[in-house]
Formats: structure tokens, C-alpha cells, sequence
């Protein structure tokens, strides 16, 4: 069979797709930069050694490429991804926003939090508290985001085999399901319940369930740069 | 050398000191616990901050916003200054001679200063301002601390990579 010679580059209709499996790490290559189709699966189509790595994985486990690895290697190579991976203080400059959004948006969530739990500021209403804190939140929410999606940028491929780096996504992801049940159960009969010092149980999970997560964020957002 | 190397050298030797050096997890751990009380500290002070700027909470005493954040920002401190001194027994030598290190705790002081002089003039009289539009020293006051707190935040960034990227000094004679 021929099928072995046949060097098939592998290519996607999407933009962020097209990439080449140059750019897996330890893939193998011929000498037009392409990797032989059918020569195998998974590891060893790309002739991947079975590394052991604990919790990290760095290459797609299915024989297609991930589409999320695909969109993470296109953003790295944006002029935005390079720029921020290139520069020596571009990094640490964003970084340094992100950890001044950070306080923002999860201090002054915690003060919700904490009257919602009915731990402090218990005689604050909480639509109040909520009215009060929530345009700050947004607003470092929105800091967060951008911020966050630039720092990706520039280690997209890493952050796309980091476990760390998910559970962080996950946590953020819970955080904001949790805000919604919240939002849409037990604060919509908010103006029975927000001058009682203790909130309904539905709240004081919420609360609890919310603080929890967020600073499990923050911590994990550390032991990224260590992951 | 100076007695201040003598004692940071000293404190590197400490046992908790080589405990933060030897352990991959336990700088990282403690390093996500300061974030998480720097969260504590700077928000709680922001929020008075920016009450006494006339920026939040406007319809509340500030003496009532005073007593019911300053608990957790003082909570936050006490984090800060254990898991702060744990960080840097794990490298006292390198932050002695470190300039983000000395400007870091130089604000810090400042902070404090400020806050001082706040509590023991503006805040004085604070029960013949507490619900009106606060004097300007208050906003002052204010404005500076929030740049101050911030600008902590920046340099305990700078000095992450600083301090891991600076020379091992050799040890006193």
C-alpha cells in the first residue's frame, strides 16, 4: 500500500484550525513538515512517546486535533499572542491589572457573600449590598476577562494541557452557574427575606458556595504559574 | 554587613525558613494565601477609601462603614504579615538587597502613616462629618491610600520575578 508515502497536511475549513502538526510538541516530522496519514493513531500517528505526565496532557487524545488545542494554537500565533509572549514586561504588566481586578471583583463579591452566608453586614439590605457592589463587580469582572484572555494568549498551548488551568475555568464556570440559580430562585423573592439577618437556606449556600469558589479561583490562578 | 544581613541571613537558616526553601508546594501555597489576604486587605480598605472619597455608599456613616470593614481589613493584615514573613524567610537574602523589596515595605509604612495620621486627626471629628460631604484631608487621605494599597499590589508582583531572577549573595563573614 502507498499509503504510508501519501503526506496528507491535515487542514480544517476554520481559520483557527490550520495549523500544521509541526506545532504538537514531539510530533514527527518528514521532511515537508507533514505527518503521514493512516501511519497510525492517536500517539502513534504522531509518533508521540507515551510520556508520562501526571494530570497533563499535551497533545489531543483522539486522532483529531482537539478543536480547542486548534483555537489555542491559532490565538498563541495572533500578533497579540507572539507580542505578549515576546516582550519581557508586557506579561508581568497585565498580570499586575489582572491581580488589581482580582480584588475588585472577588472583595467586593465576598461582601456579598458574607451577608448572604449572614457572617457580617447583616444590617444592610441585601438588594442594597447587591445594588451597591454589583457595577463594581462587573467592572472588575470585565478587567478579569480581558486581562485573562490576553495572559492566555501568550501560553495558549500550555494553558490548553495544563490541569490547573481547567479546574480554574471549571471553578469560574460553577461560580457563575451558582450566581445564576441564585439570582434566579432565591433572590427573586428577595424582598420578603433581605432585612432578615439569617437568609434563606437557598442564599446562605449560595453565599458559601460562592466565596468558596472564588477564592479557590485566586488560589488556582497562582498554582498556574507553577503547573 | 550590615546587622539587618546578618538577621535575614539568620532568618533564612531558620527552620521554617528551610522548610519554605526545601518544599516545590509550600511557596506556592503561601503565595496564594497572600493574594487571597491581599484580597481582604485592599478591598475592605478600598471600600472605605472610596466611601471617604464620596464615591460608594454615600447615604451611610462613614464611622458605621469604618467599624464594619476595618475588622476584616485588619484580618487581612494579620494574613499578609504571616504568610508575607514566610515568603520572605524562604529568600531573605536575595529581598535584602532587592530595590522592589525596600520600596514594597517603604509603602506599606507609608500606608500606615497615613492611616495613622488619619485616625488621629480627620476621623477624630468624624461625628461632625459623618453623613455630609467629607473634608478634603479625608479625601486626600483617601485618593493616596488607594493609590498606596494598589501600588503594594504591583510591587509584590515585580518583586516575584525580581527576586527569582536576582543572585544568591554570599553568606556574612
Amino acid at each position: 500500500m502507498g499509503h504510508e508515502n501519501a503526506a496528507v497536511k491535515v487542514s480544517y475549513t476554520a481559520p483557527w484550525a490550520q495549523v500544521s502538526t509541526a506545532q504538537i510538541p514531539g510530533a514527527a516530522r518528514d521532511s515537508s513538515g507533514t505527518t503521514s496519514r493512516l501511519s497510525g493513531f492517536g500517539r502513534e500517528r504522531y509518533n508521540l512517546k507515551p510520556k508520562f505526565t501526571k494530570n497533563l496532557r499535551q497533545y489531543p487524545r483522539s486522532t483529531e486535533m482537539h478543536i480547542l488545542y486548534s483555537l489555542s494554537s491559532w490565538l498563541e500565533n495572533t500578533l497579540m499572542g507572539r507580542s505578549i509572549h515576546d516582550s519581557v514586561w508586557l506579561f508581568p504588566v497585565i498580570e499586575t491589572v489582572h491581580l488589581f481586578g482580582v480584588v475588585v471583583l472577588v472583595g467586593f463579591a465576598s461582601v456579598l457573600d458574607l451577608r448572604l452566608m449572614g457572617v457580617a453586614f447583616k444590617d444592610y439590605t441585601v438588594s442594597m449590598l447587591a445594588e451597591r457592589f454589583l457595577p463594581w463587580m462587573w467592572t472588575g469582572f470585565v478587567v478579569q476577562v480581558v486581562t485573562g484572555i490576553l495572559l492566555f494568549a501568550s501560553e495558549a498551548t500550555k494553558m490548553y494541557g495544563s490541569g490547573v488551568f481547567r479546574a480554574k475555568m471549571l471553578m469560574i464556570a460553577a461560580a457563575g452557574l451558582n450566581a445564576l440559580v441564585f439570582h434566579v430562585l432565591a433572590y427573586r423573592s428577595v424582598g420578603t427575606w433581605e432585612r432578615d439577618p439569617v437568609a434563606p437556606l437557598s442564599a446562605r449556600f449560595a453565599g458559601a458556595f460562592s466565596i468558596l469558589l472564588w477564592f479557590g479561583i485566586v488560589g488556582a490562578g497562582r498554582w498556574i504559574a507553577y503547573s | 554587613m550590615t546587622p539587618a544581613y546578618a538577621f535575614f541571613h539568620w532568618l533564612a537558616q531558620t527552620y521554617l525558613g528551610k522548610l519554605m526553601q526545601g518544599n516545590d508546594y509550600l511557596f506556592p501555597t503561601v503565595e496564594a494565601l497572600h493574594i487571597m489576604g491581599s484580597v481582604a486587605l485592599v478591598a475592605s480598605t478600598s471600600v472605605l477609601s472610596l466611601r471617604l472619597a464620596g464615591l460608594f455608599l454615600t447615604e451611610i456613616p462613614v464611622s458605621k462603614i469604618a467599624g464594619q470593614f476595618l475588622p476584616w481589613a485588619w484580618l487581612g493584615f494579620g494574613c499578609q504579615v504571616v504568610t508575607g514573613t514566610l515568603l520572605f524567610m524562604s529568600e531573605a537574602t536575595q529581598a535584602y538587597a532587592n530595590v522592589i523589596f525596600q520600596v514594597k515595605m517603604a509603602l506599606i509604612i507609608v500606608a500606615g502613616i497615613i492611616a495613622l495620621i488619619f485616625h488621629q486627626t480627620v476621623y477624630r471629628r468624624v461625628k461632625t462629618w459623618d453623613l455630609s460631604n467629607p473634608p478634603f484631608s479625608a479625601k486626600f487621605a483617601a485618593y493616596v491610600s488607594i493609590a498606596i494599597w494598589f501600588a503594594v499590589i504591583a510591587a509584590g508582583r515585580w518583586l516575584n520575578s525580581s527576586v527569582a531572577n536576582s543572585p544568591v549573595p554570599p553568606p556574612p563573614m
